[in-house]
C-alpha cells in the first residue's frame, strides 16, 4: 500500500479508510435527499463535484484489481471475545467473529461504533423488513461486484426462509425474483441510488411513493443503501477476504449490470455458485425450529452431536467431561436459537456454544489456558528432536482399535490451542479458512497452530511408529 | 540449496501443498539429499495419515442415543408444561 511509504501507520491507514467510507455514506444520503450544503461552495470543489456522467458507477474494469490482490491490507492484531464484549455478543448471534470487523480491530473503538450503527438501521422491523433491508443490501453489493458483502447477504436471506434460489435471483437480476412488485421498485431505486447515482433522481423517489411506500420507508430505504455503500467501500479499501468458501469461479464473475429489462438469470453466472457453495443443509430445518418445531430439533441434535462433542473435548481435553457437557450446549442452544440470524451455519454456531461451554467449565476448574493463547509461548520455539525413521506402514503394527486409541491419547495432551485446530483440520476435515471462522482466528494464525500442533503428535507417536527395538509399550 | 532451517520454514504450507512451484523444487532438492529433514517429511505425512484415518473421538452410537433422547425429553416436557 502506497500510503505506507508516505510514513502513515497502519492506524492511521485504517482510519483513511473508514473516513473515505463514511464519506460514501455521507454522500449516499445526501445524493437521495438532495441535501443543501450549510456552507457556500467553493469553486474550485465545484469542478470536482461536476462528475462526469458514469463516475459514480463501479465498472468491471474499475474493479477488476480487486480480484487479483489478496487482502487483508492492514494487520488485524487479536481481540479477544473474553475481553472484548462486542465480540462476545456477536459469537452470540453470528458463531463467528465477521472479518468485517475482525480486519478493523486496530480501532475496537469503530468496531463497537459500526456494530451500533449496523444494528440500529437493520434490526428495527417497523418500517421496512429485514428481508426488504436484506433485498436492497444483497442487489446493491451485486452490482457493486462486492462478493464479500454478496455472501454475507445471501446468507442472511436463507436464514430467514428465502429460498437459496431466490436469493441468487435477487443477486443477478431482481426482476425476475418473486418479490412485489413494490419491492422491485424499492430495490431498482436502491441500486441507482447506491451503484448508480448519476442515474438516480428525485422522481426515482416519487415512484415509490405511487408504490405507496411512506416517507419513513423511503428514509429507511436509503440509509440502508448508505450503510451498504460504507460497507462495500470499507471492505475494498481493507481487502478482507469473505466470511464463506467463495469458489475460485466467482472470482472471473460477470455479474450482469443493472438494466431495466433483463433475462431470467442465466446457467452461467456464478453467484448461484457461489450461493450453494455457502449453503447451510441445516437452514431449512433452522427455520423450522424457529417455528417451533421440536420435532426439527432432534434432527438438527443428531446430526451435529458428533461435532460438538468433538468441540468439547477440543477444548476440554477430557471425553467424559465432555459427554457430561453436551446436554447442556444443546439446551442452551435451544433457548437462544430464535435469537439466532443465520449469519453462519447452524454447525458453526453450535460449535461456538460448545466452546463457549467448555471455556466456562475450565474457568470453573481454573485452567486458564484458552484458545487466546498467544503463539509467543515457549512452543512457539517447538523443532522436532526424534529424527528415527518410521516404519513404512504404521498401521499395521497395531490393531485399528489401538492406532485410534494412541492418536486419542496423542491429541489430548496436546494444550488447547494446537488440540483445537488439529482436531477441526485433520479429524473433521474442515477447509482452514472453516477452522478460522469456527475458532474466532486469523487463517495465518490457523497455519501456524496446525504446523505446530501436527510435529508435537508426530513427536509424541515417533517412539511408537519408529523402526528398530526400543519402540515404547502401548 | 536451502537450508534445514529454511526447508523448516516453508514446511508447513508444503505439506498443505501451498508452496509454489520453484519452493517446492527447492523443497524436493533439499529432501533429496538431507536425511533428517526427509524422516521429518515422511512421519510427518505418516502421522497426518494415521489421524484421518483413525475416525478418533466419535460418541459411540448407543450413548449418543442416548443423550438425544435425554435432551428431547426435557424439552417436550417443558414445552408440555408451558401449554
Amino acid at each position: 500500500m502506497s500510503l505506507r511509504a508516505t510514513g502513515l501507520t497502519d492506524e492511521t491507514i485504517l482510519e483513511v479508510a473508514v473516513t473515505a467510507a463514511i464519506g460514501v455514506y455521507r454522500g449516499t444520503i445526501s445524493a437521495a435527499l438532495r441535501v443543501e450544503p450549510e456552507f457556500p461552495l467553493r469553486h474550485a470543489a465545484r469542478s470536482r463535484c461536476a462528475l462526469p456522467q458514469n463516475e459514480g458507477q463501479i465498472s468491471r474494469d474499475a474493479t477488476s484489481w480487486l480480484h487479483t490482490q489478496n487482502g487483508p491490507y492492514l494487520p488485524s492484531p487479536f481481540l479477544s471475545s473474553e475481553s472484548f464484549s462486542p465480540f462476545a455478543a456477536l459469537y452470540q448471534t453470528h458463531g463467528f467473529i465477521p472479518n468485517f470487523f475482525r480486519s478493523q480491530s486496530l480501532r475496537p473503538d469503530l468496531i463497537e461504533a459500526e456494530i451500533d450503527a449496523v444494528g440500529n438501521t437493520l434490526q428495527p422491523q417497523d418500517i421496512l423488513t429485514r428481508v426488504q433491508k436484506e433485498a436492497i443490501l444483497l442487489a446493491v453489493s451485486a452490482v457493486n461486484l462486492n462478493s464479500y458483502c454478496v455472501a454475507v447477504h445471501s446468507n442472511m436471506l436463507r436464514g430467514m426462509g428465502v429460498p437459496a434460489e431466490e436469493a441468487d435471483q435477487i443477486a443477478v437480476d431482481h426482476h425476475f425474483s418473486a418479490l412485489s412488485d413494490a419491492d422491485k421498485a424499492l430495490v431498482d431505486c436502491a441500486i441507482k441510488l447506491g451503484a448508480r447515482h448519476a442515474e438516480f433522481s428525485p422522481q426515482d423517489l416519487d415512484e415509490l411513493r405511487t408504490r405507496n411506500f411512506t416517507e419513513e420507508q423511503i428514509l429507511e430505504s436509503i440509509a440502508v443503501v448508505a450503510l451498504n455503500n460504507f460497507s462495500n467501500f470499507l471492505q475494498m479499501g481493507l481487502g478482507f477476504e469473505p466470511d464463506f468458501e467463495v469458489p475460485a469461479a466467482f472470482q472471473q464473475a460477470i455479474v450482469k449490470p443493472f438494466r431495466p429489462s433483463g433475462t431470467p438469470m442465466a446457467g452461467e453466472s456464478s453467484i448461484s455458485t457461489l450461493v450453494t457453495a455457502i449453503a447451510d443443509p441445516d437452514a431449512e430445518l433452522l427455520a423450522q425450529v424457529q417455528a417451533g418445531d421440536l420435532d426439527a430439533f432432534e434432527i438438527l441434535v443428531r446430526r451435529n452431536t458428533q461435532s460438538v462433542f468433538r468441540a468439547l473435548i477440543a477444548i476440554l481435553g477430557n471425553t467424559d467431561e465432555a459427554q457430561d457437557a453436551m446436554q447442556d450446549v444443546f439446551l442452551s442452544a435451544f433457548k437462544h436459537i430464535a435469537r439466532f440470524e443465520g449469519r453462519s451455519k447452524v454447525s458453526t454456531w453450535l460449535s461456538a456454544i460448545a466452546r463457549n461451554a467448555a471455556f466456562q467449565l475450565i474457568r470453573k476448574r481454573k485452567d486458564t489456558e484458552s484458545l487466546d493463547s498467544a503463539d509467543s509461548s515457549e512452543d512457539g520455539d517447538f523443532r522436532p528432536r526424534q529424527v528415527q525413521a518410521w516404519q513404512d506402514d504404521p498401521e499395521q503394527s497395531y490393531s485399528k482399535a489401538q492406532v485410534r486409541k494412541l492418536v486419542e491419547k496423542g491429541i489430548l495432551q496436546l494444550s488447547p490451542t494446537y488440540r483445537a485446530v488439529l482436531m477441526l483440520r485433520d479429524i473433521e476435515q474442515l477447509s482452514t479458512d472453516e477452522a478460522a471462522r469456527r475458532l474466532g482466528l486469523s487463517v495465518p494464525a490457523v497455519k501456524t497452530r496446525l504446523f505446530r500442533g501436527r510435529l508435537m503428535l508426530r513427536e509424541w507417536l515417533s517412539p511408537y511408529f519408529s523402526k528398530g527395538p526400543g519402540g515404547a509399550e502401548l | 540449496m536451502i537450508t534445514c532451517d529454511e526447508f523448516f520454514a516453508e514446511f508447513g504450507d508444503y505439506l498443505e501443498n501451498q508452496v509454489s512451484g520453484e519452493v517446492r523444487r527447492e523443497m524436493e532438492l533439499h529432501l533429496s539429499q538431507c536425511r533428517t529433514c526427509t524422516v521429518l517429511f515422511d512421519s510427518s505425512c505418516k502421522t497426518l495419515r494415521l489421524v484421518t484415518d483413525s475416525c478418533s473421538f466419535e460418541l459411540p452410537q448407543p450413548v449418543s442415543d442416548a443423550l438425544v433422547d435425554r435432551i428431547m425429553a426435557s424439552l417436550r416436557s417443558d414445552a408440555r408444561d408451558t401449554r
